[in-house]
């Protein structure tokens, strides 16, 4: 089939101009959505005690009986995760010192942001012994069920010159504006499905709960920390699942809160 | 001069030419240079400044810049870097059949650039750089088709099929050296505890001895993605040069897998058998040091060639030992492969 190079060039040429006119266009006109949580004016500081951020995902200062300290954001996370990324991170301490430390990761117009969280331990150097899911049973503003994925890992500590070896139960779950789900692929499915078909791009967070324990304990702490999360998540989440009484139906829709 | 005449001259061209001259004779016998050569160029425009829309870790909108920060992150990926001058080298060795194909623009490759934008285009709008980098190199083959046919285009399918271990895989290996490091694991242990007797204890990927004098994790490095890679692009090399048969070529394909984990565990016994003998660090010794480190690749190579002399199809074609007619009046007649050869 004999074609003539001119026209093949030409084509060529339409095809490349209009799809990079396309692109160019597709950034500006992309709409970013709402986040699931609340933000807040206030100021994160990384390891060196150096301000960070001047506006942050609420974190309650207290739930229940827990006070709050704030924690750091790493200078290294900072320098690599996108500018526009929001955090939220906090130390919870109850009256008998169990601790549980929040972290919330919100992405701007950049998706990496977040991570699949098991990368991010085992560069951290916990070994992974177990994954499961979980649905913890949220009461306000409606009871629903929060999809959480639980991590039971392991890791060697240097605790006063000697080694002990600490479990560290890892309790994790992303969030939009109007999506829940404890699954890192789920996630990436809806997102690009969203970015599609709508042009938006939902905003996603990344929230983590993680207590550290002694070998044995491990069952006792996870319900400490559920019954933290029970007690926290309406502070400062404002994506709901549907009303419980609802679970089973056809319509998978979340509520968005005020 | 007409193209078959070009063609014919550089095939046929007088021994004893240096390289830099049969390269310009390649060159010259190249009809449409120039198409190709502005297509390709608006092509690397477009992903260099439209390539890559996640502005994360490498806050730029190249592709390539993308590929190459993916490259640094990840020893499993580097060898992104060199693949294609290996595509190149290829090229150059096909040479005379790329040359002796009818060479003319075709339209229909313009169908599969047109693929490979609207590739860029999901990739680019779900900030997914990998699903471009794919699109990329469909486009450059689509523009080779574009500039001088269907003929070129088969010609150069094999190497470009190479361009394939340019993809970065990261992170999203995880899923599949995870169940390599603990089928290694496995195979070792029972290599090690009930063929060599060695008293060992094997928890999940960790492998420790009965007496916690030595104990190793089958870490992820050590997970076989990096000899797989290298194991599978020498399987992919050896069907397609050596090999023309379609289901020979599937075998040797699939045997990259096997053979990665053979060589892995080969070298995890290795280690252990050092471990047990001389104590930790000469377990150690074994793991780190890089020559020993190439020991994955002695099985895996080893039993690439064996099975590429098993499924040869010249030797399956040429009697054991010649044969002479019964009848020494009949004279023999030429068979049909040494005429081709």
């Amino acid at each position: 089939m004999k074609s003539s190079p001119v026209t093949i060039l030409i084509a060529f040429a339409i095809m490349v101009g209009v799809t990079g006119f396309f692109l160019g266009g597709l950034q500006s006109s992309l709409k970013l959505g709402q986040p699931g949580l609340k933000l807040v004016a206030e100021e994160l500081f990384d390891e060196n005690k150096k301000l960070a951020a001047t506006n942050a995902v609420f974190l309650p200062p207290q739930v229940g009986q827990f006070n709050s300290t704030p924690l750091e954001v790493t200078r290294m996370e900072l320098d690599w995760l996108p500018a526009d990324t929001t955090y939220g991170r906090k130390r919870y301490t109850a009256p008998n010192q169990f601790v549980a430390d929040v972290s919330v990761v919100l992405m701007g117009r950049d998706r990496t942001s977040i991570h699949k969280p098991q990368y991010c331990l085992t560069g951290q150097g916990f070994k992974i012994e177990q994954t499961e899911r979980d649905r913890l049973v949220i009461s306000k503003p409606q009871p629903y069920e929060l999809p959480v994925m639980k991590l039971t890992t392991r890791k060697l500590l240097l605790h006063e010159g000697q080694r002990i070896e600490a479990v560290g139960i890892y309790v994790y779950w992303f969030v939009s504006e109007d999506q829940l789900t404890e699954d890192h692929l789920t996630r990436m499915w809806w997102m690009a499905r969203d970015m599609v078909q709508t042009g938006t791009l939902k905003r996603w967070a990344y929230v983590t709960v993680f207590s550290l324990c002694h070998p044995g304990q491990e069952r006792a702490t996870y319900d400490r920390m559920k019954a933290f999360i029970t007690e926290a998540v309406p502070a400062f989440q404002t994506t709901a699942g549907i009303n419980s009484a609802l679970q089973g139906t056809s319509n998978p829709a979340l509520a968005r809160l005020p | 001069m007409t193209e078959s005449t070009q063609t014919e001259s550089v095939a046929s061209k007088a021994p004893g030419k240096s390289w830099r001259e049969e390269f310009l004779d390649c060159l010259n016998a190249m009809p449409q240079k120039g198409l190709f050569l502005v297509m390709l160029s608006l092509w690397g425009l477009l992903f260099h400044f439209m390539g890559n829309s996640t502005l994360g870790y490498k806050a730029s909108r190249s592709l390539f810049v993308w590929m190459d920060y993916a490259y640094d992150q990840s020893a499993d990926d580097s060898h992104g870097k060199i693949i294609p001058l290996v595509v190149l080298g290829f090229l150059w060795w096909k040479r005379k059949e790329i040359l002796d194909v009818t060479k003319a623009p075709w339209w229909p490759g313009l169908i599969l650039v047109a693929i490979a934008l609207a590739g860029h285009l999901l990739g680019y709008l779900i900030q997914q750089t990998r699903i471009s980098i794919l699109a990329f190199f469909l486009g450059v083959y689509g523009i080779v088709g574009a500039a001088w046919g269907v003929g070129v285009l088969r010609a150069v399918f094999f190497p470009f099929i190479l361009f394939a271990f340019c993809f970065p895989l990261g992170t999203m290996a995880e899923s599949l050296t995870f169940p390599l490091r603990l089928i290694a694991t496995e195979i070792t242990a029972f290599v090690a505890g009930s063929i060599l007797g060695i008293p060992i204890i094997q928890e999940g990927a960790q492998i420790v001895d009965a007496k916690h004098t030595f104990s190793y994790e089958v870490a992820a490095a050590c997970s076989g993605l990096r000899s797989l890679t290298a194991t599978l692009a020498l399987s992919t090399i050896y069907a397609f040069v050596y090999l023309r048969v379609p289901w020979k070529r599937v075998l040797m394909l699939s045997s990259a897998i096997p053979l990665a984990v053979l060589g892995n565990v080969f070298r995890l016994t290795c280690i252990i058998v050092a471990a047990e003998a001389f104590g930790q660090e000469a377990g150690n010794f074994v793991h780190d040091n890089s020559l020993l480190s190439m020991l994955p690749y002695v099985p895996a190579i080893g039993g690439l060639f064996a099975l590429g002399w098993l499924l040869d199809e010249e030797r399956a074609r040429k009697p054991a030992s010649p044969v002479p007619p019964e009848d020494p009046e009949t004279p023999l007649e030429p068979a049909q492969d040494s005429a081709q050869s």
